[in-house]
């Protein structure tokens, strides 16, 4: 036997003192009925589910107040919503849009570009950087020709 | 209260047996399983009779607390008796009331953390007899200064610094006697790491109890 084995027996004799801990006399006489009185009451005893519909049966007005203040809110905040987005876009600068438009073109006339050999006469080394500037060719026919759009300020004089 | 009698009604055959047979006849787990799936109060009864003390004492010695111990034998055999039905049978209902016991103390014994506090139960009149315990207060060591209810508090307060999955294994090996296979079913892990859980706790155990174990 190894010492460590040794040891353990010897731990394992203290630890049989355990089993002499013994709970108050009666103990086991009394605790089958204590069990069965309380599987008894707990049958009788609403079920979680059963406390929560009978909660909210008595507080239906409650539920009903809690409905229409989420309705409310909702409300508000689409009416709230509508009104941020029409000033927002009373408020931005049309420059913004020409300058969004014409950054899109860009971007597109570069996908249709063709490879950089082919490109080489394509005269776009001018140091132009401005896309929208009638000196920028486009290489795609499919593209469209880039125009900084202006708005009439005063549609009926056009006319 | 281990191998009492019932005398419920029997089946013709039992009745046979009784009239020829004077010994009682003990009815098996299973049978009252199935009575008490049937509503039948008197067989989880005996269900409860056979298996409380083996109960009670594992779930006493993870808290070393006796009111504690009460309230959670008593909360599992109320869960086993709701959970009957769907008790499938493929372990033995004392592995699987064994289980409930080992997963309730375990999740009360998370749930308390570090505020131990110890209500141990007595010693019976035959500790000082016992051969062991004469032994290990009468050589000549430092523990022969102490009584057996002072060694009793030391050894549970050395219990309680184990983690609740060491000393659980080692209430039910070394104090219930369990084996590693029925331990590992209870516990639902395997064989080897219930061998490894009980060495780790019988050496955390050695170290703390060092000087009563020279």
């Amino acid at each position: 036997m190894n010492p460590e084995q040794e040891n353990f027996d010897a731990l394992r004799k203290l630890m049989s003192l355990k089993r002499h801990e013994i709970p108050p006399p009666g103990y086991f006489d009394h605790l089958p009925r204590r069990i069965a009185t309380r599987i008894r009451s707990d049958e009788g005893a609403p079920t979680f589910w059963e406390i929560l519909l009978a909660r909210l049966r008595l507080n239906l007005s409650v539920a009903y107040a809690f409905g229409l203040t989420a309705c409310g809110v909702l409300a508000l905040g689409a009416v709230y919503a509508e009104r941020v987005e029409g000033v927002r876009a009373e408020s931005q600068p049309r420059d913004l849009a020409v300058s969004w438009s014409a950054r899109d073109a860009a971007a597109l006339a570069s996908e249709n570009a063709p490879g950089p050999s082919s490109q080489l006469h394509v005269a776009t080394w001018s140091g132009q950087t401005n896309p929208a500037s009638p000196a920028y060719q486009l290489p795609s026919l499919f593209a469209r020709p880039l125009q900084p759009v202006t708005l009439p300020t005063a549609y009926e004089a056009a006319h | 209260m281990v191998g009492a009698t019932l005398f419920f009604s029997k089946t013709p055959l039992e009745k046979a047996e009784l009239d020829t047979d004077p010994q009682p006849v003990e009815i098996s787990d299973t049978t009252l399983v199935e009575r008490a799936r049937r509503d039948d109060a008197a067989a989880y009864d005996e269900l409860v009779r056979r298996y409380q003390e083996r109960i009670y004492a594992t779930i006493y010695h993870m808290t070393s607390n006796h009111e504690d111990a009460n309230d959670l034998v008593q909360d599992t055999f109320v869960k086993g008796y709701r959970a009957l039905r769907s008790f499938k049978g493929d372990s033995s209902f004392y592995t699987w009331i064994y289980r409930i016991a080992v997963n309730k103390t375990i999740n009360f014994l998370k749930q308390r953390k570090n505020r131990i506090q110890m209500s141990l139960n007595d010693l019976d009149f035959n500790a000082e007899n016992d051969p062991d315990m004469v032994a290990l207060v009468s050589e000549k060591t430092p523990r022969r200064d102490l009584g057996l209810s002072e060694l009793q508090e030391k050894l549970n307060g050395a219990m309680q610094k184990l983690s609740e999955h060491h000393r659980m294994v080692v209430t039910l090996h070394d104090i219930q006697g369990l084996s590693h296979e029925e331990i590992g079913e209870i516990m639902d892990c395997n064989v080897g790491t219930v061998r490894s859980r009980l060495f780790y706790a019988r050496q955390q155990l050695q170290a703390l109890l060092s000087d009563y174990l020279k």
